[in-house]
């Protein structure tokens, strides 16, 4: 499966071809879910990755759209 | 440990010790409880019965970092109860470093008659003549304050909105660099200020005569170990630099609880031009300042300093509640002509967030096209220069909404939301709804809850409690003078115990968890009792209308926490 992830915060500078505003594309085994997805990625629980789809955050087994879209947001605070 | 009493009407200022009834007090917990003991709760805001009071926080002046906030407190002309206004800059400090508990002020100057507050490096006051500031800008202000008395000191002001009387006019305060770009926005004090004769407080910032610590090794101890925590904590270590608040602007639209077009949608057109990201890259092509220092003592430096093309100074900080409020409200989708806004804000002397829904309520009645940025600077101008429909948009969203006989105005209290949309952030409208100050998300703002899972932002259930507890310790954060920022990592139960750590060596008197919440508790009470005894009831603590008629796209949600349950908040 693929999808399209685009990454937010201080992750994007991780990544040299994630573009502002297209993102990355990502290849995943089919039925591959939210942590699949950190982990593919490198994102460890330290850097507080939030996986927003459709508005909503999700939650680690939660699966992911195939060609759909993917923001990884980091956990803020307001100000 | 003196308060300074200030009389406009005699134009003397008097020392004396705090009284024992207001000892241990600081910030908010002091303005809150001194307007609610002093302030005649049905008295003209802007007459000379209310008194204001400008109080660093308990920690302020001391070592710790982070920690130069100042509570700004009195009876709120936007409002019409009680008020605290937070501001960063280097004023607080100062104060602090003074063993200045508080400066109340009262009376009023005979009209058309303008003062300054000196404070000199003895902490000795006087008020001086200044007609000849009236009507300046605050930077031209602040630059000829500077001038005068000289750049080692730190000015709180007000610009021509203060002068004016408008109910959301803001007090600035000098930053680091000596710019009033920092803005005690909230609740119109701005105006109070002006109606008392006081164009500003010049502050020295060599003073050193702090309160003794209680124990001066405790706090030493504790006070490294909290600046570790914050430099390692990812939010306050790493985003708080690259990004600022402003980084909230993608977290808050991809999950649609952005209020935009006047909180007609949820996701902005195009957010990705005004986000946190493009903005830290445009001020970095550009040569500006993507992290800096805006107030005394800070290490998370949330600012920035945003730089045209050409690399010219226009603005600091641009940050998430004005990118939001003169861009996303507005639907102007440009950092520079926001940027722009902004500038004027500040030198006019505005809350951005009152000013830009302002500006929204206009545009959704008619007035002028969404998105027109020039419109909405000349609308600025119109405000600046006191013209008859400057002085609606300078008196907030309900005066818009009032004079166009427009039901959309999302205001609480007559102050506006932030923000955070309540259809899709239900708790925030919780807090918007119940807070005394009137819509504040800095009273109680869930959204690391929401992006941490610890709640489902779209669902009813549970919010009330979440908000509840989040006043509660806002409330007593708000005592201390940690900047929120900072305050973030106090969720987490063993920060919380090195912080009361930190309180307990100041003064001398242990404090646990139970007792934190204690003094939050003991803060929101007076606030309510003032607010009661002014006229509010149950009915103030509602949302407007729509938000329970129409639904935000794109998740189509109203704000469906019930109206009981809203009035079992503060049921403590
Ligand atoms: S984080 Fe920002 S608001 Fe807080 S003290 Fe630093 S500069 Fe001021």
């Amino acid at each position: 499966m693929r999808v399209f992830v685009r990454l937010f915060g201080t992750l994007a500078g991780r990544f040299p071809d994630h573009d502002p505003v297209k993102g990355i594309e990502i290849d995943l085994p089919g039925g591959a879910v939210v942590a699949d997805l950190l982990e593919h990625l490198g994102i460890s629980g330290d850097e507080s990755g939030v996986v927003a789809v459709d508005g909503r955050v999700s939650a680690p087994d939660d699966p992911l759209p195939d060609q759909g879209s993917v923001n990884i947001l980091q956990k803020m605070h307001g100000g | 440990m003196k308060f300074l009493r200030v009389d406009m009407k005699t134009k003397t200022v008097k020392t004396e010790d705090v009284p024992p009834a207001y000892r241990g007090l600081g910030g908010r917990g002091l303005t809150s409880i001194l307007v609610n003991d002093e302030v005649p709760p049905g008295c003209d805001p802007l007459g000379p019965e209310n008194r204001m009071v400008f109080a660093p926080g308990l920690l302020t002046g001391t070592a710790l970092v982070n920690t130069s906030r100042i509570s700004i407190g009195a009876k709120s002309p936007l409002t019409g109860g009680i008020k605290e206004s937070n501001v960063g800059g280097t004023v607080p400090a100062a104060l602090g470093k003074l063993g200045i508990t508080a400066v109340v002020v009262e009376g009023q100057a005979p009209e058309g008659e303008l003062y300054v507050l000196r404070i000199d490096a003895r902490g000795e006051a006087a008020l001086e003549a200044a007609n000849e500031c009236k009507g300046m800008r605050t930077y031209a202000l602040v630059e000829k304050l500077l001038g005068t008395y000289g750049e080692k000191n730190g000015v709180l002001c007000i610009g021509p909105a203060g002068e004016f009387l408008m109910s959301s006019a803001s007090i600035q305060s000098s930053d680091a660099d000596g710019r009033p770009c920092r803005a005690a926005g909230r609740g119109g004090l701005g105006a109070v200020m002006g109606s008392k004769g006081l164009k500003a407080l010049v502050v020295d910032l060599t003073g050193k005569s702090p309160d003794a610590l209680a124990d001066p090794e405790a706090f030493k101890e504790q006070a490294k170990a909290f600046a570790e925590i914050l430099r390692k904590n990812p939010f306050t270590g790493q985003m708080m630099p690259a990004l600022g608040t402003a980084g909230l602007v993608s977290a808050v639209n991809s999950l649609g609880a952005f209020p935009s077009y006047n909180a007609t949608q949820g996701t902005l057109e195009g957010w990705e031009k005004v986000s946190g990201e493009a903005l830290a890259q445009m001020i970095q092509d550009r040569g500006g300042k993507t992290s800096h220092m805006g107030c005394t003592q800070c290490i998370l430096h949330c600012s920035n300093d945003f730089v045209d093309e050409k690399g010219g100074f226009v603005t600091s900080s641009l940050e998430y509640e004005t990118i939001w409020s003169m861009g996303g409200m507005t639907g102007i989708v440009d950092l520079d002509a926001i940027a722009r806004l902004d500038r004027l804000a500040d030198d006019i002397g505005l809350d951005t967030m009152n000013t830009g829904v302002a500006l929204a309520v206009a545009m959704d009645a008619g007035y002028r096209p969404f998105g027109d940025a020039e419109a909405a600077l000349e609308m600025m101008e119109e405000i600046g220069r006191g013209t008859d429909m400057g002085k609606i948009l300078g008196n907030g969203p309900a005066a818009v909404g009032k004079h166009f006989n427009h039901h959309r105005v999302p205001v609480v209290k007559n102050q506006s939301i932030a923000a955070y949309d309540p259809r899709g952030m239900q708790g925030n409208g919780v807090t918007y709804a119940t807070s005394p100050m009137g819509a504040d998300h800095t009273a109680g703002n869930l959204v690391g809850q929401y992006l941490g899972r610890a709640l489902d932002p779209l669902s009813p259930e549970g919010q009330v409690e979440a908000s509840r507890n989040a006043q509660i310790a806002m409330a007593a954060l708000d005592c201390t003078g940690i900047c929120l920022l900072a305050g973030t990592v106090l969720g987490n139960p063993k920060v919380l115990d090195v912080f009361l750590k930190l309180i307990a060596a100041k003064t001398g008197e242990d404090i646990d968890a139970k007792g934190w919440g204690d003094m939050g508790i003991r803060v929101l009470k007076a606030e309510r009792a003032f607010n009661r005894n002014a006229g509010f009831t149950s009915r103030d603590d509602r949302l407007p209308e729509f938000f329970r008629e129409e639904p935000l796209p794109p998740h189509n949600k109203t704000f469906l926490v019930p109206d009981e349950e809203l009035d079992s908040i503060f049921d403590f």
